[in-house]
């Protein structure tokens, strides 16, 4: 204890002595940092030494936009010639080496080891990175991720949704009837549009919550990375490494974290590859689009074709990328696998919920802005009357609306595919936005699903009350499913 | 001195050398501490695997080969690496 606290005041013994001569030339380059003011306010001296001299290609271009930045640099370049001149060898390998070895002495001044044993995370690897256990035990886990993004999030889902279409909605419109804006078109935007169209979307939050806190618990853990592990031969086969297969898991969910996810493979072309692939990873907005149509049309086996969906999108997958593993990325190197399997560690609840937090307020923001947006585009075209049958504002019939006549103009296109009507076409448009809005923007569309329910009056307390012990019912109903999870079903015969 | 006698000599001058046989880390037999001699990449791959503690001189040791990637440990910590660049890593066992 006493010594940890000695090397905590002497600041000096945390340098790391990187030899005579890197010492010197780190020297040399501080005194040339010294003379570039606008440099040394952004960077400390020393650190940007090291850093030029390990050649860090992104604080190279970030200098080039500081004055003195190039000067700077021109002079860095000479040092590190002279020094490679030196040793024959890549500088940033030798700091490399140079930290390890402090490290390493460090460590031996201070801690004991214990006679090298069979840790507990070896143990744990010999199982999960078993030749022929590892990928078995790799889809259990996926099932479970699953099974609580689908099954044990629903109740709270249907929590969301109950208060938006609830509570929310008429407190909204108690709120414009007050101001005195009862049933004219702002009500109309406010209600249909924005509500309901934002509100839409809201509702997937407890899906993506449990799957972001799913993902970060197997991030934490360190299971995350011998998935890439155990992954890695079959993603070989379509020119990728094990670590682009956590983008595609994750594409499962939704696609936009899952296209974020692939910032984590260091190669450029793996990155461009990966977020090609990803889209035809069945996200859970394209569940409710495929319910829709596997039930219109094929009702008795619907079960079946929403999964054959999921399965068509892998295959298209794998044929997309071996397809462009022959052409656009003919020359491509194969990457090959390099991580660190880091030991497994107890969770953190404070870093999962960090993660979850960050991942999810992401998508809240995106659902105020890009969704908020769509949602008031869309309600405005299927509120503006066309021709002369058309009606008022905000009080047309949705056939003579400016929305059939934008989406009828590209219903020919569309007419080889099968489904050349207006109503199809705008779907499509509105669900480039958000596949979700493709099943919403029929209801409209076809005015079907969206009755007009007249609430009973309630009070705000009541509402308040039916808020709250609407959550508690859903929390337990989401502990009820969780051994659902491994086929059991507690909740009884209502479910 | 014959001639084969400086052939025979020469050879077991030689032999210090031989023994200790360099092979490619995706070679190495599990377990046996090896020492990394030689890595035969790109300035791009030197450095990232430099990043992990993988620089020339370091012991490691194979954890698991099962045929896909490799498990090895060096420094401490475990690092998972592709067959196709473990053949790029020279070792020799220590």
């Amino acid at each position: 204890m006493n010594l940890l606290n000695e090397t905590a005041v002497a600041p000096a013994a945390k340098v790391v002595d990187y030899g005579r001569k890197l010492e010197a030339a780190i020297q040399a380059i501080q005194a040339d940092i010294a003379a570039y003011p606008a440099i040394q306010q952004q960077y400390p001296a020393r650190w940007l030494a090291i850093k030029l001299l390990e050649q860090d290609h992104d604080l190279q271009t970030r200098l080039l936009a500081i004055e003195g930045g190039p000067a700077l640099l021109t002079k860095t370049q000479l040092a590190y010639a002279r020094l490679a001149a030196d040793y024959g060898e890549e500088i940033d390998v030798l700091i490399a080496d140079r930290r390890y070895t402090y490290i390493h002495e460090l460590v031996g001044r201070v801690m004991q080891k214990p006679p090298e044993t069979l840790s507990l995370t070896d143990k744990i690897d010999r199982l999960v990175t078993h030749r022929l256990l590892g990928v078995p035990i790799f889809m259990a886990v996926m099932w479970v991720v699953f099974k609580l993004t689908a099954v044990v999030s629903a109740p709270l889902l249907d929590w969301v949704d109950g208060v938006v279409s609830g509570p929310i909605t008429h407190w909204a419109a108690a709120l414009l009837a007050w101001v005195g804006l009862g049933g004219s078109w702002v009500e109309a935007l406010a209600l249909d549009g924005v509500i309901a169209g934002v509100g839409g979307v809201l509702v997937f939050v407890p899906v993506l919550m449990f799957l972001y806190v799913s993902l970060a618990v197997l991030e934490d853990t360190g299971y995350m990375a011998r998935a890439a592990f155990v992954m890695d031969g079959l993603m070989n086969r379509i020119g990728l490494q094990g670590k682009s297969f956590l983008p595609m898991m994750v594409g499962f969910g939704c696609t936009v974290p899952a296209i974020y996810a692939t910032r984590t493979l260091e190669n450029e072309k793996d990155r461009i590859l990966t977020g090609l692939l990803v889209p035809f990873m069945s996200c859970g907005a394209r569940l409710p689009v495929y319910v829709l149509f596997a039930t219109v049309f094929f009702s008795a086996y619907a079960g079946a074709v929403v999964f054959s969906m999921y399965v068509l999108g892998i295959i298209t997958a794998v044929l997309l990328g071996l397809v462009l593993r022959k052409t656009l990325f003919k020359d491509k190197e194969q990457t090959a696998l390099l991580m660190e399997l880091p030991p497994y560690r107890r969770p953190n609840w404070r870093t999962i919920w960090s993660h979850t937090w960050e991942r999810t307020r992401s998508f809240i923001q995106n659902a105020w802005s890009l969704i908020l947006i769509t949602s008031v585009i869309l309600w405005l075209l299927m509120a503006i009357p066309v021709g002369a049958e058309g009606g008022s504002f905000a009080d047309t019939d949705v056939d003579h609306s400016l929305f059939s006549s934008v989406a009828g103009a590209i219903s020919p296109a569309l007419e080889p595919l099968g489904f050349g009507t207006w109503e199809a076409g705008g779907a499509l448009i509105s669900g480039f936005v958000a596949k979700e809005v493709v099943v919403s923007t029929f209801a409209q569309v076809y005015g079907m699903g969206e009755t007009a329910v007249t609430p009973a009056p309630t009070t705000f307390l009541q509402d308040i009350g039916q808020i709250g012990r609407g959550f508690g019912t859903a929390v337990l109903d989401t502990i009820k499913a969780i051994p659902l999870i491994v086929g059991i079903d507690v909740r009884g015969g209502a479910g | 001195m014959t001639l084969t006698d400086l052939f025979h000599s020469s050879a077991t001058r030689h032999t210090p050398q031989t023994a200790t046989a360099v092979l490619p880390l995706s070679m190495a037999a599990a377990g046996q501490p090896l020492r990394l001699v030689e890595i035969r990449a790109g300035h791009e791959l030197t450095h990232r695997l430099a990043e992990l503690g993988l620089t020339r001189g370091v012991e490691l040791k194979v954890v698991q080969d099962a045929g896909g990637p490799l498990l090895i440990s060096v420094r401490g910590s475990r690092i998972a690496i592709g067959r196709g660049m473990a053949h790029k890593l020279m070792v020799t066992p220590v």
